[in-house]
């Protein structure tokens, strides 16, 4: 039964859960615990307040699970959800943050400034504290640029489902995804 | 030279939810289903009450109409007028109470205090444990 439900796709398990099958919902929530929590925890920040973040994001995906549509996919609509509460949260606990690098049409004079990114140095990805490098400097970013980089490379999300999930147009993902690129190269060079 | 970002970001490290999140989640999920219910239960039983209410009056006024025509209160009043005529004639006074005792009336007020009453209860039993619950998700 449970390698059953493993094999359906998210849409179908929502299907399955709104047909009264209980067990769908734990599979599906299963399926996207640690990639929400991960996702969470680049936008904010902080493990301890993801952990809170990431409980009340599934509680708001049962709730409206019902009135889920079934155009979307359920990918982008469950990180939509995580990055709306992620929001809120930094709203209400750093608003610096959203006024410190970015404008409201996206843009960066800071980042504006840096050079196009170059080829990256070999030692660097032969590193062994590469992993540690780079969460240091992705945490350096900003919200917005996290929240591209974890779609992109934690969750494989192309830049269309970005898009959808962070409700942005789609160059401003782009934007925001070389902007990211451009200060992690600065950050690790440094 | 994205490819050598892209291969750069997959070292990034992910972080893991701790242990047990899913289930605090589901917990979560079963607690607040169950909150939904009591809130649902609470708004029948309100309704309830605000319905017997309204069955008071219109019961009231039967039993205030039926008491009047059957003549049970000046029957009932020969109790404190002539008490002895009452015990002489005991059997026939019983009989003469009971014919003239207004059921129709007495049932409705009784049957709407009733259910006002039990609705009431219940609603106050449920504000309790809703109070309970937010009190613990709280702390």
């Amino acid at each position: 039964m449970s390698s059953d439900m493993n094999a359906l796709a998210d849409e179908q398990l929502v299907e399955a859960y709104r047909a009264g099958d209980e067990t769908s919902l734990r599979t599906l929530f299963e399926r996207y615990v640690g990639p929400v929590y991960n996702f969470i925890c680049r936008y904010v920040g902080s493990d301890g307040d993801a952990e809170d973040i990431t409980q009340d994001v599934f509680v708001s995906v049962w709730k409206n699970i019902k009135r889920f549509d079934r155009n979307r996919k359920f990918k982008t609509w469950i990180f939509a959800i995580a990055k709306n509460a992620s929001l809120n949260w930094i709203k209400k606990k750093k608003p610096i943050l959203f006024s410190a690098f970015e404008n409201a049409q996206g843009e960066n004079v800071l980042a504006d400034t840096l050079s196009d990114p170059a080829p990256l140095p070999d030692e660097l990805l032969a590193d062994v504290d590469l992993a540690r490098k780079l969460s240091w400097a992705v945490a350096q970013l900003n919200p917005n640029w996290r929240a591209v980089l974890s779609l992109r490379y934690d969750n494989q999300l192309t830049f269309q489902e970005i898009s959808e999930a962070l409700s942005e147009p789609l160059d401003t993902v782009k934007s925001r995804h070389r902007r990211a690129l451009l200060h992690l190269k600065e950050l690790l060079s440094g | 030279m994205q490819e050598r970002y892209e291969q750069l970001l997959v070292h990034m490290d992910r972080h893991g939810p701790p242990a047990g999140l899913l289930d605090i989640i589901m917990a979560r999920i079963g607690e607040e289903r169950r909150r939904r219910k009591v809130v649902i239960r609470s708004a029948c039983f309100g309704i309830l009450s605000v319905a017997a209410v309204a069955a008071l009056v219109p019961a009231w006024q039967e039993f205030y109409t039926e008491i009047g025509q059957t003549g049970f209160l000046k029957f009932a009043s020969l109790l404190f007028s002539d008490v002895g005529a009452a015990v002489v004639y005991w059997k026939d006074f019983a009989v003469a109470l009971a014919e003239s005792f207004p059921v129709v009336g007495v049932a409705a007020v009784l049957a709407s205090v009733f259910v006002l009453l039990f609705s009431l209860r219940f609603i106050v039993r449920d504000i309790n444990i809703i109070i309970r619950r937010s009190k613990i998700a709280r702390a």
